[in-house]
């Protein structure tokens, strides 16, 4: 992992389009500013790992849906 | 809010503006599993795996609000809110709980498919008030 020591207002450019700005740094709190195009997917780490993994978690194999009960619903608040 | 889901089709392909979160895979098949009822499934074309039960989150939850980013609209090539379809992917093992906090947004115009993970303290195992 590249480790660089950045101040408030300074930032790291990434590839030809894509920028990480230090906007403001409180106790142990750093808000970060991104300008990168709209393809470029920008995820808090915590909730990336959390989808990715729910979403490996529910994968099934297509064989089995045939063997899958579906319940009844009714619309939850 | 209506029981019934207001989409009818049976099969049809989607393609995934960027890739679900955790696979590589681009190209699925959406299938209605029962026109009376919002079940879906959602299987990658021409493999046995991954494959995902996926319900419309518009006939299985009330209340529920959701963002769509313009940028992830755009990709779709969404022109109109009403041709979308929201869809929260189930964890059968879990019990039928459905991750809300990452719904797919699917263009049944455009056959364009996209998770939009929600920044927000939705729950990634929701229960539904299912009968089982």
């Amino acid at each position: 992992m590249l480790v660089l020591t950045r101040s408030s207002n300074a930032g790291v450019q990434i590839g030809d389009d894509i920028e990480v700005v230090v906007l403001e740094i409180k106790g142990d709190t750093v808000k970060l500013g991104f300008s990168a195009p709209r393809s470029v997917r920008i995820l808090r780490s915590e909730i990336a790992e959390q989808i990715s993994s729910k979403n490996q978690n529910s994968a099934v194999r297509t064989a089995s849906l045939d063997n899958i009960a579906f319940p009844a619903l009714e619309a939850t608040s | 809010m209506s029981r019934s889901t207001k989409v009818k089709f049976e099969t049809t392909t989607v393609q995934f503006v960027r890739p679900l979160l955790g696979f590589n895979d681009d190209t699925f098949e959406l299938a209605q599993h029962d026109a009376d009822y919002p079940w879906f499934t959602l299987s990658v074309a021409d493999a046995d795996f991954p494959s995902f039960i996926v319900v419309d989150l518009a006939a299985a939850f009330t209340g529920l609000s959701l963002d769509i980013p313009d940028d992830i609209a755009a990709d779709l090539n969404a022109q109109d809110i009403d041709d979308l379809l929201i869809l929260g992917i189930v964890n059968v093992a879990d019990g039928f709980t459905v991750n809300l906090a990452g719904p797919l947004v699917v263009n049944l115009i455009a056959n364009t498919i996209a998770q939009v993970v929600q920044d927000t303290d939705l729950s990634t195992a929701a229960p539904l008030n299912g009968d089982n």
